[in-house]
């Protein structure tokens, strides 16, 4: 039970607000690298409409959504060179489509064909700009206050010899009710387990071994990049990886986990306070060296099925299924907390600690400002998940979000999982 | 019983150093241990954490004799 008060605090993400403010301070992922081209994108993050494009030259520019010169969205718009003499040769802007406004990624404003050649009106007029970074096929965006932090390396994004792609989804819900859902691991064995089991026995198909067994213990430690989990499942001991490694929630928005060379991350973005943009980021490592990738291919993943019901045969999305039904902002001042529960205290009691270190002018935790420290930031994480990293990853392939990507049967087969490869993944709702 | 204490977290005042924690920025969450109620804070002034049990019994273990 949370006093409404604290539970707003806690999952405010607008500016202004002291959840905003602990939330500015991080690097964001705002779009699959691929997406982004000469049209741009409207994108909502931390509360804030944005518009998202690429230049000719190939540079990344973030601006405010609104023109500033009658507020049409620079969404109606288009990546274009600029005409006047003056500004021949420069690099190419975004250009507004209903009066033709040019603006440079820095937010400048270049052209504006309806105002006489001679004019100094555009020098005074410039669109809010943001700083972008890409890595590991996502660009990054820092809404925050200057000196900027570094991008974090987490190794995921930099690896070499993997494959990775990207699933993406936008959740109406809270990010903060997502982000509990990984200090929760008792509910793998309930709503992947059981309740998984259940729907599977309805269609006359067997239940998962890998995720049904029984949690024993639960720990949870605050560390450097968030809060380490350990557990001990039926039939193992302190001696397993589950307990012995464990895997990260870091901090403030990333699930890590895998197994069996499939290793991931969720990224709970948030778009406001109401709306989750969720990021699914996987690596594929069978071992060795894989042929490259040209690029980090990109793929949606469904919320509903043709009835407008949430779907909810696959373990994404269970968890989908739980985090919306709790309600956009989840109403922490009627729920019912148990000993089972001291992940979820953990986790906010973390957040509120964090945004007062804000508040007093410090920075908060996972802020990196050295680059000696940046080079790849190596995150704790179990290989041999639930007793056995190959079974995981086979069961999570077909049976998670991965079931949408357009490289599943290559992942299966660099892998060596032949006789998945064919098998339909996504099962008829 | 009724568990739910309807936003009344009977716990208001920081453990360790008396500090107020009804305002938006005192964390005070409740959890239930069987018939206990628990309440874990984080104070932002003296930045400690604790742990308060409301006890529906005190109980003690009593060792071998
Ligand atoms: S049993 Fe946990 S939300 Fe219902
Ligand atoms: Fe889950
Ligand atoms: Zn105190």
């Amino acid at each position: 039970m949370l006093k409404p008060e604290l539970n707003r605090r806690l999952t405010q993400v607008g500016p202004g607000t002291p959840g905003g403010d602990l939330l500015r301070r991080y690097w964001w992922p705002i779009a699959p690298s691929v997406d982004v081209g000469p049209e741009p994108l409207e994108r909502r993050l931390l509360g804030e409409d944005l518009v998202l494009f690429r230049t000719r030259e190939g540079d990344v520019g973030l601006l405010e959504r609104q023109c500033p010169h009658r507020s049409t969205s620079l969404g109606l718009g288009y990546v274009d060179q600029p005409r006047t003499p003056e500004a021949a040769g420069s690099p190419s802007g975004l250009r507004c489509g209903y009066h033709g406004w040019l603006f440079g990624t820095d937010g400048r404003c270049l052209e504006q064909p309806g105002e006489s050649a001679d004019s100094t009106f555009k020098d005074r007029i410039r669109a809010q700009s943001y700083r972008v970074q890409e890595l590991g096929g996502l660009v990054f965006a820092y809404l925050g206050p200057e000196p900027a932090p570094l991008l974090p390396r987490y190794d995921l994004f930099v690896w070499d010899d993997v494959w990775r792609d990207i699933g993406h989804a936008e959740l109406p819900c809270n990010f903060l009710q997502i982000m509990e859902n990984s200090v929760d691991p008792h509910h793998v064995e309930w709503l992947h387990g059981r309740y998984d089991a259940f729907l599977r026995e309805l269609s006359g198909a067997p239940a998962s071994e890998v995720l049904t067994k029984k949690h024993l213990k639960v720990a949870f430690d605050v560390f450097e990049h968030g809060i380490l989990k350990r557990r001990v499942l039926e039939g193992q001991t302190e001696d397993d990886e589950d307990w012995k490694v464990g895997h990260p929630l870091v901090f403030p928005s990333m699930l890590r986990i895998g197994g069996g060379g499939l290793n991931f991350f969720q990224i709970r973005v948030p778009i406001d306070d109401e709306n989750t943009w969720h990021v699914w980021y996987q690596t594929y490592q069978p071992g060795g060296s894989v042929p490259p990738q040209e690029t980090v291919p990109a793929y949606e993943v469904p919320l509903y099925d043709s009835r407008g019901k949430l779907l909810r045969d696959y373990v994404d999305g269970q968890d989908i299924t739980a985090w919306v039904t709790q309600g956009r902002i989840t109403p922490r001042e009627r729920e019912h907390l148990g000993s089972s529960d001291v992940g979820v205290i953990a986790l906010r009691r973390l957040f509120a600690e964090q945004i007062d270190r804000v508040a007093a002018g410090e920075d908060p935790l996972c802020t990196y400002r050295d680059e000696t420290t940046n080079q790849v930031i190596t995150l704790p994480q179990e290989k041999e998940k639930f007793g056995g990293g190959d079974a995981f990853r086979r069961e999570f392939l077909l049976h998670g979000q991965t079931r949408y990507s357009p490289i599943l049967h290559d992942v299966l087969a660099l892998f060596g999982d032949h006789d998945l490869v064919g098998r339909r993944a996504v099962e008829p709702v | 019983m009724d568990v739910r204490s309807g936003g009344n977290t009977d716990v208001r005042w920081c453990p360790t150093c008396g500090s107020d924690l009804s305002g938006p920025a005192g964390f005070v969450t409740e959890y239930w241990k069987a018939k206990d109620r628990w309440f874990l804070t984080w104070c932002s002034r003296c930045r400690t954490t604790t742990q308060v049990c409301l006890p529906h019994r005190i109980t003690a273990t009593e060792p071998e004799h």
